[in-house]
């Protein structure tokens, strides 16, 4: 850029503005020298206007890492599994990662009476739980003298890593133990499709598993029944076992615990781990399902005693139990095993 | 009415090349000046006729035509009002006959103390580069005065003054015609507001260019119309932007 030559009309820091004397205002460097003052004609450059490379990386480095932190947070926090636990009161958590409690909500009059003495957000799952069933025990809803229920399910979102079933149960276990109540424990495993059925019914998702199994069983009960009524008195009620009924599975993912297979007893001496059944082997189609540790020990007794068989996932082949007379399957006392396409799919 | 500062000039040089005819036109066409740089040493009106100090004032002036030199770089005015200030404050202090001997005249102090014509020239030349200093510094912070009743700064000028020769040529006229209107400049000085529907309709200029150059058609107006006080930068601006506007 040319060399401007002006009259100072006045001067800054760094700078200093000009007349020209073809009637421009301009602003120039300011010139070595210690006699500038208004009115000297001096000759001189325009300010560089340097690009600041600095301040800008700073900036840059600061947003990206604020974003990263940002985007970090978000996927740290997101919501990955949802477990709910029933005893009256019904309360739905959702963990994130880490096993923290980032959302946690009330399904019933109980529940919100739980979550206001026990706030859980941003605890982890054991603190939550060791929380929920402090309350529950001080608010009466479990009592040492009584038949307590606790049914617990887990969701998992998107094949995203899940609480430990046994964990969960161990977590359970502890807050009980240490109040010395007698409490049956059914873990259950759901699927996010029937979490979501069971959140448009206003149901936990075990109490929206427990009715379609009532249901299925021909018992009858409304969803708003089996929301207002606690798990032990909907067995005294119902005449039903809770362990049991749950131990048909639908998706065919965990084990519920027996009846009478997790129960606490109170005794002078330190009470003995609650045993639990291991989860259980994800259905395989054309095997029946068994144990962890023996997954080819098949209860095929204990399935075709139900006249309406139990179904695989869908999509998947469901194992059909016909009473016939001929033994030609091998089955036992003229029961023949076969496997059809699920209807409800058409695969 | 306002003379342009190139009638003085052209006169000027007729003046000095002996032109009777051109002085006295200058004269003349001066006397305002005279007049108003009296009342500023006197502190005072003073009147054609009754007032000593004005006859003194154009004596000093018919002196400075003698004595301007160009290549000195320094308006014609500005140089004529330091001659004027000078012999007028010789004879103020003559008339009161006080402090004759620190006289702040050269020629006073060549005759009363005897020192030699180089030793006087050469102490006029400094006088003159310092007066001439501190006056344009004082012009140019009047002129800033001047411009903050409008709410305008030099920075924002920079900031807005057109950078194309001819649109700035063009703001240039606008701003001539305006400062020459002295119905519109009035309208300026009292509304603190351009008269931008009558200058388009007088110059022919966009509403818009006027609207966007509004600053600095002030700023201009204001200088070209103050060009006898702003003589200094006037008469820098005077070979490039004010021609250039006509």
């Amino acid at each position: 850029m040319p060399a401007v030559t002006g009259m100072i009309v006045e001067i800054k820091q760094h700078t200093c503005i000009v007349l020209t004397p073809d009637g421009d205002f301009r602003e120039l460097s300011l010139p070595a020298g210690d006699d500038l003052q208004p009115g000297r004609v001096i000759t001189g450059n325009p300010p560089v206007r340097r690009f600041l490379w600095q301040p800008l990386l700073i900036a840059a480095s600061v947003l990206l890492l604020l974003g990263g932190g940002m985007l970090y947070r978000g996927w740290m926090t997101r919501a990955v599994a949802y477990i709910s636990l029933d005893i009256n009161p019904s309360v739905e958590m959702a963990l994130d990662r880490r096993e923290f409690v980032r959302q946690a909500r009330g399904l019933n009059n109980g529940g919100a009476v739980l979550l206001n003495e026990a706030p859980v957000v941003g605890v982890p799952l054991k603190g939550a739980i060791n929380s929920l069933l402090q309350v529950a025990v001080r608010e009466h809803y479990l009592q040492p003298e009584a038949h307590n229920v606790i049914l617990a399910t887990v969701t998992t979102l998107n094949n995203q890593p899940s609480p430990d079933v046994q964990v969960l149960q161990q977590y359970i276990n502890q807050p009980l133990q240490k109040c010395r109540l007698n409490a049956e424990i059914v873990v259950d495993q759901a699927m996010p499709g029937v979490l979501r059925q069971a959140q448009q019914a206003g149901l936990s998702a075990g109490r929206y598993l427990l009715l379609q199994r009532l249901q299925s069983k021909g018992v009858d009960i409304s969803s708003g029944e089996i929301n207002r009524e606690g798990m032990a008195r909907l067995e005294q009620e119902k005449h039903i076992n809770i362990g049991e009924l749950m131990a048909r599975k639908q998706g065919g993912r965990g084990r519920a615990a027996a009846p009478g297979e997790v129960r606490i007893t109170p005794s002078p001496e330190p009470a003995p781990p609650a045993r639990v059944k291991k989860p259980a082997v994800p259905m395989q189609s054309g095997y029946l399902r068994g144990d962890v540790d023996s997954p080819r020990k098949v209860e095929p007794l204990r399935v075709m005693k139900h006249p309406e068989g139990w179904l695989n996932p869908p999509g998947q082949h469901e194992l059909r139990v016909k009473d016939r007379g001929d033994d030609r399957s091998g089955g036992n006392r003229g029961e023949k095993l076969f496997w059809r396409r699920n209807r409800n799919t058409g695969k | 009415m306002v003379q342009p500062v190139e009638e003085v000039e052209k006169n000027l040089a007729r003046a000095k090349n002996g032109d009777r005819q051109a002085r006295e036109e200058l004269l003349a066409a001066c006397r305002p000046f005279v007049a108003r740089v009296a009342a500023g040493i006197c502190h005072r009106h003073v009147e054609w006729g009754h007032d000593d100090e004005l006859s003194v004032g154009l004596i000093a002036l018919d002196e400075a035509i003698d004595r301007y030199e160009k290549s000195r770089e320094v308006p014609f005015l500005a140089f004529a009002r330091l001659i004027i200030r000078s012999r007028i404050t010789d004879y103020l202090r003559r008339e009161s006959r006080l402090a004759a001997h620190q006289t702040a005249s050269l020629e006073v102090v060549q005759e009363e103390t005897g020192v030699s014509r180089a030793e006087a020239d050469l102490a006029w030349q400094e006088y003159l580069a310092r007066e001439t200093a501190r006056e344009r510094m004082e012009e140019i912070q009047d002129y800033a005065r001047l411009l903050a009743d409008f709410d305008i700064k030099f920075a924002g000028l920079a900031a807005c003054a057109p950078k194309h020769r001819d649109a700035r040529a063009v703001l240039l006229h606008v701003a001539r015609t305006l400062a020459g209107d002295g119905e519109l400049f009035n309208r300026l000085m009292a509304g603190k507001k351009l008269p931008i529907q009558e200058l388009s309709a007088l110059t022919g200029v966009h509403r818009k260019t006027l609207e966007r150059g509004r600053r600095y058609i002030i700023a201009m107006a204001l200088l070209w119309r103050h060009c006898r006080e702003f003589v200094y930068l006037c008469h820098y601006l005077k070979p490039g932007a004010f021609k250039g506007g006509d």
